[in-house]
């Protein structure tokens, strides 16, 4: 067997890194030791070489890495066959193996032909089992793919009280199966993608064909092809590089792990963007409304449903402006809180050593440090912060004289409002943008607010997610788009897909109100 | 972007924070005193010390409000020499009450008024009162149970003996320069009479017992000629001042049945009307319609027969009429239109009213006569029909 030097080896491994189309050499040994090379030895890497076929017996090595794979498939629908029943067989193998293994002997649904280096790496470092024959150039990729994963959980981040309570996993066909099983239509569409020079990451983004406006797929297609970056880690580096705007603190693209609100999203037009090793798909496009809404909101009768809708836009003013309007209202518009509230505030503001701004500023940092802490905490110490921040932010800090007990009150209103968003990410803009109109109200009083907002809705009606006006249906007005923003109307009423979004096949339902049976 | 940076820096850099006063660098005052010694105005201020009044906080015993007194030739000036005496600002937005001394009434309140519309820190919402017998800082030095601010007392007081009494009216800055402007209207303001020990009155022993040395009471409605007072209403005509004005939310009224005031009604709906006619002499009409409960009876009556109700209405109608008449004998008495008839007939001949009466309506008002026309309708007799006074026998009556 003529051996290669390794000056000569380490020559094609460079030449394989640098051009992908590199075939495989027809010696198997040879193959062996290529791989190998190129894994550096790697100790996860599994090779077995046996031979194939009583008759004219054919040298073969299998692939795989040790975890990625499906073993009991590797071992019964793989080895077994290609070790033990070849050999029970009458036939040969030798002209047309590769066909003949492929329609004989494996018993596994994926079997694919890979021509050069760079997909035979890719199969196998995805978990699929890699059989070479010795003489062949052409490798055989066998979808083994398995190992360990979490299994479908139920959701954390998205709570409700009535749907569904399972939630996307970090493995990517178990998240597209979740929509397959809720949507089935032949229309619902996937398309891959497979992004991160090292990391070779899996993005599938998945559409309803005949809902989805069409030019909207071309643009994402677009936006994905145009990402160069070594890795995608999770859907938000995806979020990140596809964004219409990113110096912004509204979020363009939503990202949720409930494969009812992605389902519900696809049948509005959306696409949704599934990202392998994260349980967040991304949908888009993305509008402000939806943050204020829950899929619950489906779920539940429309009355209750717009109460709620009703008490998270309140949830979404107070979380914003409430430590702002105590600011301006006692440091410039004493005239306008009612006397007997005043007094007492004026009682407790009594020996505060601090401006009401600073006073603000103290225990709004302090509630963020302590939420932020909260996360992180290993949850044996959870415990522990929830007393001490009882302390910071409570009783003791009144009675120290540090802050007045209406601060305490107005913290803990804005933390609680807060927390009403179904969205976590609008939750962090309402805190940043929080901070900027406690500095406004500080400086320009109620004057300041106001500018503040008047810019806020400025920026925000000028935001656009993929060519989609973030404000609308609000601005611009669209009025059958009214029916599902403070209100959810019943859904005979909803009749209509949302007008910016998709164009064709705009019907939804063609129920009639529900009535009681005639009488006769 | 950049543009955008310049507008909000200069937004906050360039405007800084004028006008900003922290609740701990104020101080809040309640009331206005002014009276009037020697031609300079004595303005008597009282002020809050909020840690007494809030809820929580523990109480010493210092007094809950704080009142200074500074002499000044005009109300502004006087106001800004307090800053001598007062350890902060004071911020007059929360004013309560604004009373008069019954020296400067009597002499004319409208060299102050200017100051109290034209500042534009005070807002026109507090109530005007008149110090009856007494300076405005004697009235405000009280020290009131309950309701710890004085100022806060004499708001909460009027408004409600207004309300469920009727003599009283609650007069505010707008209407009281209204009635003083208008040619066809003078003004009523309620007053405010110390009854008691007032030396002992100023100091915190008078909250301390059950019974106070010195109490604050809403007397009757004064009567000013233009923006002078002239005299006092007593309180039926008072009653009668506010029945003509449609000024009545609820209040209790005897009649004379078989002895003096033996039956009670208690008025729940009242509802009047001013109209005036030109039939040689100027007639002006009072309509009024409303509906009482029975509240009281101590006499032998059945209410079984309509009959009787009948006449139980029209007497108490009657009644009624009597209080209102009184009420416009007294005004005419000190030649003061305080029921706005001269602005009714202005709205109702407009024409006469220039030609003729305008230039001397206190003279027309004096000889103008009077049509009532008065309905009562007894609607609810309360949890018992009869009345037990029948059934229990008193030898000596």
């Amino acid at each position: 067997m003529r051996r290669r030097t390794k000056k000569q080896k380490q020559f094609i491994i460079e030449n394989i890194s640098a051009d992908h189309h590199v075939a495989l050499s027809p010696d198997l040994d040879e193959n062996i030791e290529m791989i190998k090379e190129m894994l550096g030895h790697s100790t996860d890497l599994i090779i077995r070489t046996f031979v194939i076929g009583a008759r004219d017996p054919i040298r073969a090595a299998i692939f795989y890495i040790d975890g990625l794979i499906n073993e009991a498939s590797v071992q019964h629908d793989l080895l077994h066959e290609l070790v033990v029943e070849s050999r029970e067989a009458e036939q040969t193998f030798k002209p047309n193996c590769l066909d003949t293994i492929k329609k004989h002997l494996v018993s596994i649904g994926v079997v694919n032909e890979t021509h050069t280096i760079a997909e035979l790496f890719y199969a196998l470092l995805s978990g699929d089992s890699i059989v070479i024959l010795d003489g062949q150039s052409v490798a055989l990729a066998i979808g083994t793919r398995g190992g360990a994963d979490r299994g479908i959980e139920s959701v954390t981040s998205q709570e409700v009280v009535r749907g569904p309570k399972e939630a996307f996993t970090e493995r990517i066909n178990t998240n597209i199966s979740l929509i397959r099983r809720r949507i089935k239509d032949p229309n619902l569409w996937m398309k891959s993608y497979c992004i991160g020079e090292k990391t070779q990451t899996d993005v599938t983004i998945g559409y309803l064909n005949g809902v989805v406006n069409d030019k909207l797929v071309e643009e994402l297609d677009e936006r994905l092809k145009r990402i160069e970056i070594d890795a995608i880690l999770e859907s938000g580096y995806i979020e990140e590089l596809i964004q219409d705007k990113t110096y912004t603190p509204f979020p363009t693209v939503y990202n949720t792990e409930r494969p009812d609100a992605i389902a519900g999203g696809l049948l509005e037009g959306k696409i949704a963007i599934f990202v392998d090793g994260t349980p967040f798909v991304l949908l888009i496009p993305c509008l402000f409304e939806h943050f204020l809404q829950s899929s619950e909101d489906y779920y539940q009768r429309t009355d209750i449903a717009t109460l709620l809708r009703l008490l998270r836009m309140l949830a979404f003013v107070l979380a914003l402006l409430t430590p702002s309007f105590y600011i301006a209202l006692t440091i410039f518009h004493q005239e306008m809180i009612p006397t007997t509230l005043l007094i007492s505030l004026a009682a407790q503001r009594e020996g505060i050593p601090f401006p009401a701004f600073i006073e603000a500023l103290i225990m709004e940092v302090t509630f963020e440090l302590l939420r932020e802490a909260g996360i992180r905490l290993p949850s044996a110490v959870g415990s522990a912060i929830s007393i001490v921040g009882a302390l910071v932010l409570g009783q003791a800090a009144v009675e120290a004289g540090m802050v007045s007990a209406m601060m305490v009150i107005i913290v803990s209103l804005t933390a609680i409002s807060s927390f009403i968003f179904p969205a976590y990410n609008l939750a962090i803009t309402v805190r940043m943008l929080r901070f900027g109109f406690m500095m406004l109200a500080a400086s320009l009083g109620l004057y300041g607010i106001f500018t503040g907002l008047i810019l806020l809705v400025l920026h925000m009606s000028s935001l656009r997610s993929f060519g989609i006006p973030y404000l609308s249906p609000l601005a611009p007005f669209n009025l059958t788009g009214q029916k599902d923003i403070f209100v959810r109307a019943p859904l005979w009423k909803e009749m209509r897909r949302p007008h910016l979004i998709s164009q064709k096949n705009i019907t939804r339902s063609k129920s009639k109100p529900p009535k009681p049976p005639k009488e006769d | 972007m950049k543009k955008l940076l310049i507008i909000l820096l200069s937004l906050i850099i360039l405007t800084g924070c004028w006008s900003a006063a922290e609740l701990s660098d104020i101080t809040i005052a309640t009331a206005f005193g002014i009276d009037l010694v020697d031609d300079q105005f004595i303005v008597t201020l009282q002020v809050l010390n909020p840690a007494e009044v809030a809820g929580n906080e523990e109480k010493t015993s210092s007094s809950a409000v704080t009142n200074y007194t500074v002499t000044g030739d005009t109300l502004f000036e006087a106001i800004r020499k307090l800053t001598k005496t007062s350890p902060r600002k004071i911020f007059v937005s929360h004013i309560r009450a604004v009373i008069f001394g019954e020296a400067l009434a009597i002499e004319g309140i409208v060299d102050t008024l200017d100051f109290l519309m034209r500042d534009h820190e005070l807002r026109s919402d507090f109530m005007i009162a008149i110090a009856k017998h007494a300076t405005a800082e004697e009235v405000l030095s009280i020290m009131t149970p309950l309701e710890k601010i004085s100022a806060e007392k004499i708001y909460t007081s009027i408004q409600a003996s207004e309300e469920f009494w009727a003599p009283s009216k609650e007069i505010r800055l707008n209407e009281l320069t209204n009635a003083i402007i208008s040619e066809g209207k003078d003004p009523v303001v309620t007053g405010l009479e110390i009854v008691g020990d007032e030396e002992k009155g100023t100091t915190i022993d008078n909250v301390e017992t059950t019974i106070p040395y010195a109490s604050l009471f809403v007397e009757n409605l004064s009567v000013f000629n233009d923006d002078q007072l002239v005299g006092w209403l007593t309180e039926d005509e008072s009653k009668g001042f506010n029945f003509i004005t449609n000024n009545i939310a609820s209040t209790i009224e005897s009649l004379n049945w078989q002895h003096a005031n033996d039956i009670s009604l208690e008025i729940t709906k009242h509802q009047s009307k001013i109209s005036t006619e030109l039939d040689g002499e100027v007639v002006v009409e009072i309509r009024s319609e409303m509906v009482a409960n029975i509240a009281d009876v101590e006499t032998d009556v059945s209410f079984k027969s309509q009959d009787t109700l009948h006449e139980i209405e029209q007497r108490f109608a009657k009644k009624i009429e009597t209080l209102m008449l009184a009420s416009i004998e007294a005004a005419k008495g000190y030649h003061a239109d305080i029921f706005g008839f001269g602005e009714q007939l202005r709205r109702d001949h407009p024409r006469e009213w220039e030609a003729t009466y305008k230039e001397d309506w206190h003279t027309h008002f004096e000889t103008c006569s009077i049509r009532f026309d008065t309905k009562v309708e007894i609607r609810h007799g309360g949890m018992i029909t009869d009345p037990i006074y029948p059934e229990v026998d008193k030898p000596n009556r």
